[in-house]
């Protein structure tokens, strides 16, 4: 391919580089000059994750053409600092904590910046329009938006109040994120920016049918490609099945293909374009059979298996065996109380069915792994993950190998939520590093992203419940109906624990509870921000919505009729201490009492939801560096800021600073086990075995001190990297002083914590046009239980970010497939995340008190919780404005019109 | 595949030249928001190997006005110019509003008026407003320039009448009566970031006794091109702006409109949306008529 040479100016130096006529801006910037701080999100203008200054303008770089640059004045993120000093916008995006995963970031930065050139004092409406063009799955927008707003003032020379600042690494303190800097400046490492010497690039060849029988695939033409070093099939590799729940699922298909997308082979080349190319002269020849779409008809005796001549699966990570009954790989049925009785005596009965649409993780990173070969045998795998050591697992089971020769480096995640569990990726590049002995890197597509990757599931649920006149719950009745896809993946554990919350958050005395997950031809689904609950929450809360109606309540009146209250039992076991569910309510309610929805077609919505956030037993490494400072190394990968608090909590116990703490994450070679990052159980079980080592390390700091300064090991306390009497500070003895003779250090392992329980009760205000079935959504108010508040400013971020997911659930967002089973979305384009346009600031409430046994200060997970009810209180809001219910998600402005 | 080559020629004719050397092949490059995005998901077909831009052949400007009062658009004006324009806001509000309200402040920074009316999308946002103020695309080749009435240059899904080697050099709008007024509006789903299911734009004259002289109504994602709805219009003219008049013109372009069901919206949601959307655009293009006539008197 010709190549010519590019003359422009990067970040004020004259550059020249040689192009190919191929290479975009943006691979110019990120495979020429090794800027990888401009992300790519999706390669087609949506995302806006690439976004440069071109001439002083905010562009999509992913779109211009190489030799379209010629002459140009390009910024990108790694320009905008001088030295190591922030550029006052990047500042404010870590004084605000106004991003999480950071992959959105360096885009958002520079649009923000395109902006404050030209409008030096914008308003939010402005802020939220300019940067309609960068997603962010993460945030919710909120803090970004807050962030760019501090910038101006800053911009402008006006002095600020107190702002967040330096603080103490206090508990309960908004600590500054780990990491926060590099995410701002574009120098965090992510798996797809990772760039190894001799490193060869790795494409899919894909099934185009949803069920066919593969004939034969031949395998010479790609391979004859120049710059093409391997093709594997499933041939190739040993025939082996792992999965998370139960082992179903093979890394390439055998024989028989069960999904449009599932993966046939995999090829390694010199670069992309020829990895691509080789993957589209595979030649596969299929025999298309009968494929079964829908998860009722699957369900159905009869219908096309999706698993034909199998009668079960063994266990995979989580060990769950499967016995299949025709498509059905789970079912379950629990009964508590006397439910035909109590329906028998109801003065009321609703009977309803509520259906969600598949919805998609969609982060803004794609998958992306890189492997190399080891001298042993084995391979080093570096991936955006949330499960390192299941990846490890799931590596070392498919390609035979001992994990000692498996390592597993877990790289930032560029957001993950459930997405990043599932082991798919790794042993794909990890066979192919082993076969050519190169390393390889693989990075799905956005279409890929769509097409093979673990979305929500579909569900239909059926709910009946029986109430009293006065509106006391008696019983209910559940069928809950999961579409698992092509392989079991999460979805039993989605129908089990769903089944568990059947009652909500109230008192109903009667249940009877059953569900299943049913394979289907489509890509399998998997674990999504609290697994079943939006969901359910949607079905549930709608009907209490409908409930009301039918008995001419009130349906805040009849939710705080049925709440549960303090010294009642919650759905995971625990008993309430306090009144926090009605304080999470009344919280809500008083706000939407005190701004009416008054006006025409707007309306509020509000539900409420829980979750549980589970135990593990959980480990961490401390020790007390040469100068005193300490380290602190966690198993968890670092998802939410959860590494943060996880710091701040041993760094409060020691009373030292955040820089005089160095916390890391994690290597599957040398940091402490730790279960999959999710299910909001990092922070509430690595703070509680954290805050106990870091308790640990300074008893046994005291008792050393106390010795050299003849005291009892009680009268001594940490302070300023140092021991010393508690009565007279001025004796003291230093850490470095303590260690300089005898290292200091624990490994400390703590049991499984019993699991606890979190709510949240979630408002939405929208207007609707009558005449579209547009929705806007006004005002959007979260209260959130979570015992107690590490870092505010993260939960906050957990609170806004879960919400305006839950909007995208409810309002835009749907996986659609054609009839033949192909995913129907091209790109972002099609499948609609929320932007900063069009939701409005996230209203926080954090409800602190109903701690939990974690030592880690009473703190609860806050990711799920804050993520669950937002799509049902949403759906009421829409539903309450129009008069009418919607049974369906997404409520597109179609079904709002028509339905 | 990507295209192979990019040729950056220094005047019309040149690129007239090298477009016709592998016609099937070629594609202009002006902003390269549309082309490069469907290129890159295989949504071109046959993909161009060769794009022709045209960024360095020398313009007489972005925007401008002929002696005749007539608005002058080239090849090269980006949406975020037009939008900024402030007598292109004054004078085609329509036009304005399709401006900012295309992709995000990073497409509209590189796209093109131009290139939207060419991509031929149905759903080219700028194309519907532009249909509605009387444009004309002034066309190019290696060795003429000729006009096409915007009305006649949509001749299919994403299809013009340009021959191969023939290039838009500039868009030209009439300068519209002193009183008439226009008004757009796109229906989705996102407020921003959002191909239209249905977009609506219109503009209306009336005459010194305040009746309808003219209306033009262009709408779009309503059929396999952005259309004008000309039994629509017609119904409307002599008669007073009044929301009867407007609501039976909308049913007529709701009836007469040929829309198709795809993944953004079905065709009878878009028929109800024409429905009951365009009496409000109409409603509003006259509003604007009116407070033009009162601002001219
Ligand atoms: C993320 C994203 C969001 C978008 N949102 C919208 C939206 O909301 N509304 C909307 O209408 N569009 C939207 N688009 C489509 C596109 O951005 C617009 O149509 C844009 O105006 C195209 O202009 P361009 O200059 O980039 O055209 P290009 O991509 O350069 O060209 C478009 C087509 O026209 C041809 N062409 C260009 N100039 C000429 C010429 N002078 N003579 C002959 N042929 C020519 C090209 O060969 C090509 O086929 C979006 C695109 C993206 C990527
Ligand atoms: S990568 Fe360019 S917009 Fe998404
Ligand atoms: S922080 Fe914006 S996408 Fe993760």
């Amino acid at each position: 391919m010709a190549t010519l040479v590019l003359h422009l100016r990067i970040n004020g130096v004259f550059r020249q580089v040689p192009v190919t006529p191929t290479d975009t801006l943006l691979c110019v910037l990120r495979d020429r000059l090794g800027l990888t701080g401009t992300k790519r999100g999706c390669g087609e203008g949506e995302c806006g994750a690439c976004t440069v200054l071109f001439n002083g303008e905010a562009v999509c770089s992913c779109l211009i053409p190489a030799a379209e640059a010629e002459g140009a004045d390009v910024i990108t993120i790694e320009g905008l600092a001088d030295g190591i000093r922030l550029h006052p916008i990047q500042q404010a995006f870590v004084d605000e904590e106004a991003l999480q995963c950071g992959y959105c970031t360096p885009g958002m930065v520079l649009a923000a910046k395109a902006l404050l050139d030209r409008v030096p004092n914008p308003t939010e409406d402005e802020i939220r329009t300019a940067l309609c063009g960068n997603l962010c799955r993460c945030t919710g927008y909120t803090q970004i938006v807050r962030a760019v707003q501090r910038a101006a003032a800053v911009l402008r020379g006006e002095t600020l109040g107190a702002g967040p600042g330096p603080v103490r690494a206090a508990v309960g303190e908004p600590v500054e994120r780990i990491g926060a800097r590099e995410k701002v400046t574009g120098r965090t490492v992510f798996a797809g920016d990772m760039q190894l010497p001799g490193m060869l690039h790795a494409a899919v060849v894909r099934s185009p049918h949803a069920h066919a029988e593969i004939e034969s695939i031949r395998t010479e033409e790609a391979l004859a490609l120049n710059g093409v070093r391997a093709i594997l099939t499933a041939a190739d590799l040993p025939d082996v099945r792992f999965g998370l729940l139960a082992a179903d699922e093979p890394i390439l298909a055998v024989d028989r293909v069960r999904y449009v997308g599932d993966r046939v082979a995999v090829v390694a080349a010199v670069d992309a374009e020829t990895a691509l190319e080789a993957a589209r002269r595979v030649k596969v020849r299929y025999r298309p059979l009968p494929a079964v779409l829908s998860v009722e008809e699957a369900a159905r005796d009869g219908s096309p298996l999706v698993h034909p001549g199998v009668d079960g699966f063994p266990g995979g990570a989580f060990g769950m065996e499967l016995v299949l009954d025709g498509n059905r790989c789970y079912e379950e049925e629990t009964v508590d109380g006397d439910v035909d009785a109590a329906f028998e005596h109801a003065d009321v009965v609703l009977d309803e069915t509520y259906r969600t649409a598949p919805q998609h993780q969609a982060s803004i990173e794609p998958h992306a792994a890189v492997a190399a070969p080891r001298g042993d045998g084995g391979v080093a795998i570096w991936t955006s993950t949330q499960a390192p050591f299941i990846v490890r697992q799931g590596v070392a089971a498919y390609l035979g190998l001992p994990m000692s020769q498996v390592r597993v480096v877990a790289m930032e995640t560029g957001g993950a939520f459930g997405g990043k569990v599932s082991v798919f990726i790794e042993p794909m590049v990890a066979a192919l590093a082993l076969k050519t002995g190169q390393p390889v890197r693989m990075v799905y597509s956005r279409q890929e992203e769509l097409e093979d990757a673990r979305p929500r599931s579909a569900t239909v649920i059926r709910v009946r419940t029986a109430a009293q006149a006065d509106g006391t719950l008696l019983a209910r009745e559940v069928d809950f109906l999961a579409d698992s896809g092509a392989y079991a993946d999460w979805t039993p554990a989605v129908v089990n624990s769903s089944l568990r919350a059947c009652r909500g958050p109230y008192r109903v005395p009667n249940l009877r509870a059953k569900g299943a997950a049913v394979y289907t031809h489509k890509f399998n689904t998997g674990p999504f921000r609290a697994p079943g609950y939006p969901q359910l929450t949607f079905a549930l809360e709608s009907h209490m919505d409908e409930l009301a109606a039918k008995l001419g309540m009130d349906p805040m009146e009849l939710r705080r009729k049925n709440l549960l209250r303090n010294g009642e039992k919650t759905f995971s076991g625990t008993e309430l201490k306090t009144d926090v569910l009605m304080r999470c309510f009344d919280t809500v309610t008083k706000a939407i009492a005190d701004d009416p929805a008054d006006e025409p077609h707007t309306a509020w919505g509000l539900a409420c939801g829980e979750w549980e956030i589970g135990g593990f037993p959980a480990s961490a490494l401390l020790k007390v560096n040469e100068d005193g400072t300490v380290s602190l190394s966690v198993g968890s990968t670092d998802l939410t800021g959860s590494l943060t608090s996880i710091a701040q909590v041993v760094a409060d116990e020691l009373g030292i600073e955040m820089t005089e703490l160095s916390a890391s994450c994690i290597d599957t070679d040398t940091s402490p086990l730790a279960p999959l990052s999710g299910g909001s159980m990092v922070t509430y079980n690595m703070t509680h075995v954290a805050r106990e080592g870091a308790k640990q390390l300074a008893d046994e700091l005291k008792k050393r001190a106390a010795t050299a300064l003849e005291a009892k090991p009680s009268q001594m306390e940490v302070s300023g990297l140092k021991v010393r009497l508690k009565k007279d500070p001025s004796k003291s003895v230093s850490f470095a002083g303590l260690v300089a003779n005898e290292p200091a250090g624990i490994t400390i392992t703590t049991p499984a914590l019993p699991a606890t329980h979190s709510f949240a009760v979630h408002a939405v205000k929208v207007s609707v046009s009558p005449e579209t079935g547009e929705v806007r959504v006004l005002r959007a108010i979260s209260a959130l239980d979570c015992g107690k508040a590490i870092n505010p400013n993260m939960v906050k971020g957990q609170m806004c970010g879960g919400l305006v997911q839950g909007l995208g659930e409810c309002l835009w967002e749907e996986i659609r497939f054609d009839g033949e089973g192909r995913v129907a979305n091209i790109g972002f384009g099609d499948y609609r995340l929320p932007t900063a346009a069009d939701v409005p600031e996230i209203e926080c409430h954090i409800v602190e008190g109903e701690t939990s046994t974690s030592r880690g200060h009473g703190c609860k997970g806050v990711g799920e919780p804050a993520h669950v009810p937002a799509l049902a209180a949403a759906a009421n809001a829409v539903c309450a404005a129009i008069g009418r219910r919607i049974y369906e998600s997404p409520l597109s402005p179609e079904r709002i019109l028509g339905a | 595949m990507a295209p192979v080559e990019l040729l950056t020629p220094t005047s019309w004719s040149e690129a007239a030249l090298l477009l016709q050397e592998s016609p099937e092949t070629s594609a202009v490059l002006a902003g390269g928001t549309d082309l490069m995005s469907r290129t890159f998901m295989g949504k071109v077909s046959p993909a161009p190997r060769r794009l022709v831009s045209l960024r360095a052949i020398p313009s007489m400007g972005t925007i401008w006005r002929a002696d005749d009062g007539s608005l002058h658009l080239h090849a090269r004006t980006t949406l975020a110019q037009i939008a900024a324009d402030p007598a292109v806001r004054e004078t085609y509000p329509a036009l304005h509003e399709a401006c900012t309200r295309i992709g995000s402040p990073q497409i509209r920074a590189r796209a093109t008026l131009v290139g939207n009316v060419c991509s031929a999308s149905p759903a080219a946002d700028g194309a519907v407003a532009a249909l509605c103020f009387g444009g004309t695309a002034e066309v190019v080749d290696d060795h003429s320039a000729f006009d096409v009435p915007l009305v006649s240059f949509f001749t299919g899904p994403r299809t013009t009448c340009l021959k191969p080697g023939q290039i838009v050099r500039a868009l030209r709008f009439p300068p519209p009566s002193p009183r008439s007024g226009s008004a757009f509006r796109r229906v989705g789903t996102r407020r921003a970031m959002d191909c239209a299911a249905v977009i609506l734009a219109a503009s209306v004259a009336l005459d010194a006794a305040g009746r309808i002289e003219s209306a033009e109504i262009a709408l779009g994602s309503v059929a396999p091109t952005p259309i004008r709805v000309t039994e629509a219009e017609t119904r409307l003219l002599g008669q007073a702006p009044l929301p009867a008049g407007f609501a039976e013109a909308a049913r007529i372009a709701s009836a007469t409109c040929d829309p198709i069901s795809d993944i953004r919206a079905s065709a009878e949601y878009r028929r109800q949306v024409v429905r009951g959307v365009l009496p409000l655009v109409l409603q509003q293009a006259a509003e604007r008529a009116m407070a033009a006539e009162r601002q001219g008197s």
